[in-house]
């Protein structure tokens, strides 16, 4: 499931006052909202900078808990703690088992500096394994949030951990730059298939295509046979591609379209699949 | 308005006047199109590229567009004559199923390529990618126009600036008459596509008639009038459509070209004008400004800020439905979404403007219409000079406080 929440990214002029921050939350009401965090960590971080950065967070978390209780406006919102850490185990465990108990509806795991195309290169399997710890620390009941641009296959395995909110970085990063999601995956089987008829030496990653390829230029059939998107339904990739050379909005207007329909169904699939685990482990 | 069809017909434009103005000389018509029936008056936006910026065909639908404009010198670059006959033409590639009207190219040459240079063959210019000579002759604009496919294309013409003067003018307005012949006898769809020509010369009146009287002797089925969107006063502009719509036959409908600020789309259909077109409703709205009865509302200004209202009670679109004037003002020029609601919602301005005057023209109200107009465009009554002479010119006179 993918969700439009309030994440700490947008308010950079915030990052270090949270009366601020909450005073922020309090004016636009969302339906849930983080906890302002020190989260500007990754696999390089020192060690000091880790420790800052929990600490920070923890104190962080405490400001903004009192003053969300004490709040008439933020009454129906979910407070979401944020969880920090960078890339260490010991950080990130020590500060879990903090917040666990926490009178929280939530939790948003950040700290992986996974924003933007950076989460499509990030050390995926560190990730999983320190998600893996840090659900196992959370109560089962409580949402577990983790922003990213993590590639399809990256995305399932995240899933598979117990993940249950992320955001819509990997459909509008890859339409920046020009290319459509065309990945195929499977409930049945839990596999990925990708498009490699075309061949374009601009397509990037595997679960792409990139409408900038000259190749495209005089394709008649849509991004993707069979897409009920507004842009398959209505437009070809030669159209696109036309678009994408005279850098007209109308191309990117496509591709967002696209992608974020696309990014939809695969949701849907990954749901069907758990649900079909779910029986097959039933009747086993 | 349910429109009935009998027999298919096998020309392509039909133009049927419902009603005239009894004051002016504006009037209302069916103008039948192989792709869609326009209602005229009309104001048609440019999607220069093959697409109106960021907003999808079906929008433009939606907002009652009927007819378009593609620019033959950028589609005949990108993606290029080849493709677009391949493709079926340019409706099918940008997936547009009502009325198109493409330009020569003409215009776009001299006013985008410095070296661009007139002679008898044809416009002769640099390319722009990698410099090599070119050359855009009346056969090869017909030839593009042809694979684009719109159901109106314009002739090539030669085209001087309103603010030139002397034998030029002249010259350039006999070569116009050539190059129609030239285009008329290299065009292969004339079933399909209508040539209009294009009165040219200058702001001699004189020359003016000469060009109009020499294209009613070709075939054709309607005309443009040229050469008068930048440079000229506008007293010299309005005479000039004033004299060549006195000129030109009211059977057939007449196009002004360039044209599309409000007000002079208002007086020249009280001038018997029925088609216009103008980059300034979209191109405005990428700089945030906002088309009001009143004039415009630049968003970007700090007065908007926590101003709550939509940009126009009164108008219907989508933008307005949904946004505040602050919300736009937060926007505007910043994130492209900005460009899409204040384009959608100056097309509907304009769409909007268009349907009062073919409705106030049907109910023989025109004058009333324009008093109206006028009113809120200028609470104060400062009316422009020449706006007053140019309805006077068609017997309508302004309420004005003394």
């Amino acid at each position: 499931m993918i969700f439009r929440y309030l994440s700490l990214y947008q308010f950079i002029d915030f990052v270090y006052f949270p009366n601020s921050y909450m005073d922020a939350m309090e004016s636009l009401r969302p339906d849930l909202y983080q906890t302002l965090c020190d989260s500007e960590t990754d696999a390089e971080s020192t060690a000091k900078r880790l420790q800052r950065s929990v600490k920070s967070t923890a104190s962080f978390f405490e400001y903004c808990l009192e003053r969300h209780k004490n709040s008439k406006v933020l009454e129906k919102s979910s407070i979401l703690a944020s969880l920090v850490g960078g890339f260490c185990s010991e950080r990130r465990r020590q500060l879990t088992k903090e917040m666990a108990s926490q009178p929280v509806d939530g939790f948003v795991i950040d700290g992986f500096n996974v924003s933007g195309s950076k989460g499509e290169s990030a050390k995926v399997e560190l990730v999983k394994e320190l998600v893996k710890q840090t659900i196992a620390d959370l109560p089962e009941a409580k949402l577990r949030v983790l922003p990213g641009c993590w590639s399809p296959e990256a995305l399932w395995d995240l899933v598979q951990e117990g993940v249950d909110v992320f955001d819509s970085s990997l459909p509008t990063v890859v339409a920046e730059r020009g290319s459509a999601l065309t990945f195929k995956f499977c409930p049945k089987t839990k596999s990925f298939s990708y498009n490699f008829e075309h061949g374009g030496e601009n397509d990037l990653k595997s679960y792409e295509i990139s409408l900038k390829d000259k190749t495209y230029f005089d394709r008649l059939e849509p991004i993707l046979e069979g897409c009920e998107c507004v842009a398959c339904k209505n437009h070809t990739k030669a159209y696109i591609h036309h678009l994408m050379v005279t850098k007209e909005l109308l191309g990117h207007v496509l591709l967002m379209l696209h992608n974020l329909h696309h990014y939809q169904l695969f949701f849907d699939k990954m749901r069907e699949a758990i649900r079909e685990n779910k029986e097959e482990t039933a009747e086993s | 308005m349910k429109l009935i069809m009998t027999a298919k017909s096998t020309k392509p434009l039909v133009f049927q006047v419902l009603a005239e103005c009894s004051t002016s000389k504006a009037r209302t018509s069916l103008l039948t199109l192989p792709h869609h029936t326009v209602e005229t008056p009309v104001f048609m936006p440019v999607g220069t590229q093959g697409t109106m910026k960021g907003i999808l065909p079906q929008q433009l639908e939606n907002l009652n567009c009927q007819i378009i404009l593609g620019n033959t010198y950028h589609l005949g670059t990108r993606p290029g004559p080849e493709l677009m006959a391949k493709v079926g033409g340019l409706h099918k590639f940008m997936n547009w199923n009502r009325a198109l009207l493409t330009d020569s190219g003409g215009f776009q040459m001299v006013s985008l390529l410095k070296l661009a240079e007139i002679t008898e063959e044809g416009v002769n210019f640099s390319s722009p990618f990698d410099g090599t000579p070119c050359m855009l002759t009346p056969e090869r604009s017909i030839e593009i126009q042809n694979a684009i496919g719109a159901d109106i294309i314009m002739q090539l013409d030669d085209v001087v600036k309103t603010t030139t003067t002397g034998p030029r003018v002249e010259e350039a307005m006999q070569r116009t008459t050539r190059w129609l012949d030239r285009c008329i006898a290299a065009h292969k769809r004339p079933d399909e596509q209508n040539i209009f020509p294009i009165v040219q010369g200058g702001l001699d009146p004189e020359l003016r008639q000469q060009s109009a009287r020499l294209h009613t002797e070709r075939e054709v089925n309607g005309y443009a009038v040229g050469g008068l969107s930048g440079g000229e006063s506008k007293d010299e502009f309005w005479r000039a459509v004033h004299l060549s719509t006195n000129i030109l036959p009211k059977d057939k409908p007449r196009y002004l070209m360039g044209v599309g600020f409000a007000l002079d789309l208002v007086v020249c259909c009280a001038l018997g004008i029925d088609m216009f077109d103008c980059v300034f409703p979209t191109r405005t709205a990428r700089f945030g400004c906002a088309l009001v009865p009143s004039g415009q509302l630049n968003l970007k200004q700090k007065a908007y800020a926590s101003d709550f209202s939509p940009i126009d009670d009164e108008c219907d679109c989508s933008t307005c439905a949904r946004y505040t004037r602050a919300f736009l003002h937060t926007i505007v020029t910043m994130e492209s979404s900005a460009c899409q609601l204040l384009t959608i919602h100056n097309l509907s301005y304009q769409m909007r403007l268009m349907r009062g005057i073919r409705e106030s023209i049907k109910e023989d109200k025109f004058p009333t219409f324009i008093q109206e107009f006028l009113n809120k465009l200028y609470p104060g009554k400062d009316y422009p000079k020449w706006v007053i002479d140019a309805l006077s010119a068609v017997n309508i006179n302004l309420n004005e406080s003394q």
